[in-house]
């Protein structure tokens, strides 16, 4: 009884300190000469942040600028802030201003450092076979955003203003989440209609699947709007500023590079990011973002992105002009692009 | 084991830990050593608890939330019990079944929350399914373990009587093997709890969670910790009910 | 003859439920983006086993998950330890522990990211305060119900407070010990990859987010597939363990689902 019980316990400790004894398997020697970043992306799979990524990765624009650059996924929206707050060394990109002001109000020192993506380019889709053909056929009806206060949520609202200055009933908003749990929620009827944005999701436009509603010209109005931005923490941007610098140099580049140099880049991407879309349907993202979309400066419009947090409720009251500008450092996307 | 005689002082100590901790938790933010962005302080929480559940914008959320748990209660003990008892009394069945059960006992259900909701809609009935069908599970494992462990003379007991299957039941066995059943409903409520919140939480219906997730992507703390201030007192109650019927059954 | 009616239970009850679920899927009554063909996720499976980067990720939640377990595990033991041995401290805490373990723990995945960061160490986090609870609560309650006999006999022989632990305390406890384990790694499993699909760059709830995002719903399923069957292989383990340990209990000493 006491050798079998001997003999158990010995294993188990054995068992034990092996395990103890490897290390942590995501610990990675830093190259020497860099400095580490952080990284966080919402989704990899998306044209306005995971392109640039992967091809200043892949074409070394990163290495370039001595970057050793960690890409973190996460769920989008507060999320995204909530990582860069955490990791010590982060930047964000692909997130709504309204989320990073919002924190901002709660007492983060966040600054929002360059434009990711300007002008609305929410798309809404149906089922193929739905009778919605157009967004007036949305009244009522349930439709999909990912989050409170991101850009999708902003288009639905605008959406709704339109339907109500017809005098018809507003969409209902359901927070349902990013574009592939948008699909699965309108295949199954959970949501009349659902967002994406290019070139998610457009083989099903393409195979005839889903129907479009919205186009980039639903939204004049937020031409000259940055619906999602870049930003890191005040205390990290004052301490290493040169790797903030660097870090939008080689964003700046990469997408000089990939306007340049479609399929390279395309390539680069679906590689990196390891998507399983065919390089035909990914690069439909080039119909609709252009330098002038995806430039860093001037972030515009950011008091539309504060009005629209207001009347979504997100936001209890607009900020001063002088408020905005605290929660802006758009001094290293200057010397970056400059660079570049 | 009797009911202690001084009840109150058990629950006098109780509340003094649990107010000591939040205190301490209340210097910590105050003073900025736990980041304020995170976590509210519990005066706020508490206060935004009372004043929500006053106004109804916490109340409304904390009964649908309730309705969840109760509903799931009910169907993971039902059906809990009469499969655990179906795997005691066919032998082969339980011989079979069990470790099954108690490997999936074992893997992250919660990840599976997807199929709920498209299964039934993205309703509260969803959210009772996730939860019943995670609680079901411990149910079953001590509803079989607690018929499985009666005193073999109780059985003989039952035979010198010679009473029918559903007298014995009655009579002898479920009252035997009722400690473990019950430790096992106790057990079956408390993953209910995770279950529903987490849900809630994930898939933004239903209340208590969906309110959690949406204040904190509003970085709205104080309501965070309102709502969990409120998880809280709902799990405290329900818990403590469980505990009570869990005294009363060990007599 | 018992052992095969056993296995034709299990393989009868196997073939119908993947039957279904293999005619449902390709019925159409559910798309295939929520519930793929079994046959697909079977290939998908094959191929996913053939990939290093599958096995990696494994890799990465298992070191996650064991090292949260240990931690939150000896927290937890350290604490029943300290509740367990006065009736009346135990008490006091004891319907503590179950009211703040019935929280869902994802709610602090925001504070963990803080201050471990977003590499693996805020799922190491989850993981300890997943399995602090199962393990503090059971075995506090394991050390209130060692026999009363037991210990006065020992007491009687001589037993200083040393032996007592090592002799009455430890081998009793150690059954529900590690019945309280098993339950912890569940919730310690559950914890880490739900951290790893909120917010991670590795790790198998990583994995499963990409295919997800991607809409590779077979291959998800695959992952998760191979999940479970990694959670039943763990929870065999130590249920066999279980046994083996508590061999030499009583039958009527309550021992958790041997």
């Amino acid at each position: 009884m006491l050798r079998s019980r001997l003999v158990t316990g010995l294993c188990c400790a054995a068992l034990v300190l092996g395990a103890a004894a490897c290390g942590n398997p995501t610990a990675s020697k830093p190259v020497v000469g860099t400095s580490p970043l952080n990284l966080i992306v919402p989704d990899s799979g998306n044209f306005t942040s995971g392109l640039p990524v992967y091809v200043a990765l892949a074409q070394g624009f990163f290495k370039k600028e001595h970057l050793s650059v960690t890409v973190v996924n996460t769920t989008g929206g507060a999320t995204n802030v909530a990582a860069v707050l955490a990791g010590k060394g982060a930047l964000g990109v692909d997130t709504g201003p309204v989320s990073v002001v919002a924190a901002n109000l709660h007492g983060a020192d966040l600054k929002i450092l360059g434009a990711d993506t300007t002008g609305m380019d929410i798309l809404f889709f149906t089922k193929a076979g739905s009778p919605i053909t157009s967004i007036y056929g949305l009244s009522g009806k349930k439709v999909g955003f990912s989050s409170p206060g991101s850009s999708s949520n902003v288009a639905l609202n605008v959406i709704n203003s339109d339907l109500k200055a017809k005098g018809m009933k507003p969409a209902v908003g359901e927070a349902i989440g990013g574009p592939p749990m948008e699909y699965t929620a309108v295949e199954t009827n959970q949501i009349s209609a659902g967002f994406t944005a290019a070139p998610n999701l457009f083989s099903y436009v393409r195979d005839g699947s889903i129907r479009l509603l919205t186009s980039l010209s639903s939204y004049p109005a937020y031409k000259n709007v940055a619906v999602r931005v870049i930003f890191g923490s005040g205390s990290y941007i004052k301490s290493h500023g040169a790797q903030v610098r660097e870090f939008l140099t080689a964003w700046h580049e990469a997408w000089a590079f990939a306007f340049a140099n479609h399929a390279k880049a395309l390539a680069d991407w679906r590689n990196g990011a390891k998507l399983s879309e065919p390089v035909s349907v990914l690069a439909t993202g080039f119909s609709y973002y252009t330098p002038a979309t995806q430039r860093l400066l001037p972030i515009d419009g950011l008091q539309q992105d504060i009005s629209d947090a207001v009347s979504l409720g997100v936001l209890k009251a607009p900020l001063t002009a002088s408020q905005l500008a605290s929660d802006v450092e758009s001094g290293y996307a200057a010397s970056a692009s400059s660079s570049g | 084991m009797t009911w202690p005689r001084r009840s109150g002082t058990w629950l006098a100590t109780r509340a003094a830990v649990v107010v000591v901790f939040l205190a301490a938790v209340q210097a910590g933010v105050q003073t900025r050593l736990i980041n304020p962005l995170f976590v509210a302080t519990p005066t706020t929480a508490i206060a935004g608890a009372a004043r929500g559940l006053a106004n109804g914008t916490l109340g409304g959320p904390m009964l649908t939330t309730l309705y969840e748990v109760a509903v799931s209660l009910v169907l993971s003990s039902v059906a809990g019990l009469a499969v655990g008892y179906l795997l005691w009394r066919f032998t082969d069945l339980g011989r079979a079944y069990e470790p099954w059960v108690a490997g999936l006992f074992a893997a992250p259900l919660i990840l599976l929350y997807p199929i709920p909701l498209v299964i039934f809609g993205r309703t509260t009935t969803a959210v009772i399914a996730q939860a019943t069908v995670m609680a079901v599970l411990p149910v079953i494992l001590y509803t079989r373990q607690g018929l499985a462990g009666i005193d073999p003379p109780l059985l003989k007991v039952a035979a010198v009587y010679r009473l029918r299957h559903w007298q014995a039941l009655r009579h002898v066995f479920l009252p035997a093997a009722a400690p473990t059943l019950v430790t096992g409903l106790r057990l079956g409520l408390i993953y209910i709890l995770v279950g529903v919140v987490s849900v809630e939480y994930l898939a933004s219906i239903g209340g208590l969670g969906k309110t959690i997730n949406f204040a904190y992507l509003q970085f709205n703390m104080a309501e965070v910790y309102s709502a969990v201030t409120c998880v809280f007192i709902l799990a405290a109650v329900l818990l403590a009910i469980v505990g009570r019927l869990q005294w009363m059954v060990r007599r | 003859m018992k052992l095969t009616s056993t296995r034709a239970v299990r393989i009868g009850t196997a073939v119908v439920a993947l039957g279904g679920w293999e005619a449902v899927a390709r019925s159409g009554l559910l798309p295939g983006t929520v519930l793929p063909p079994f046959s697909s996720v079977v290939a998908a499976l094959y191929d996913l086993v053939q990939q290093s980067s599958t096995w990696f990720q494994f890799y990465v939640s298992i070191w996650a998950i064991g090292l949260g377990l240990a931690i939150g595990a000896g927290a937890g033991l350290v604490v029943a330890a300290v509740i367990g041995i006065s009736a009346s401290v135990w008490r006091t805490f004891e319907p503590l522990l179950y009211y703040a373990g019935s929280l869902p723990k994802i709610i602090i995945l925001p504070v963990l990211l803080l201050y471990l960061g977003t590499g693996i160490y805020s799922k190491v986090g989850m993981g300890a305060v997943s399995a602090f609870f199962p393990v503090a609560i059971t075995t506090a309650q394991s050390m209130r119900e060692v026999k009363g006999t037991y210990i006065r006999a020992a007491r009687s022989l001589g037993a200083g407070p040393l032996r007592l632990v090592t002799n009455v305390y430890a081998p009793a406890a150690i059954g529900p010990i590690l019945s309280g384990l098993r339950l912890g790694l569940a919730v310690a499993v559950t914890g880490v990859l739900l951290a790893e699909t909120s917010v991670a760059s590795a790790g198998v709830g990583y994995q499963a987010m990409q295919y997800y995002d991607n809409l590779r719903i077979a291959d998800m399923y695959a992952l998760l597939l191979l999940v479970l069957l990694a959670a039943v292989a763990a929870n065999s383990l130590l249920g066999w363990l279980i046994r083996h340990v508590t061999r030499y209990s009583q039958a009527t000493e309550r021992v958790f689902f041997t």
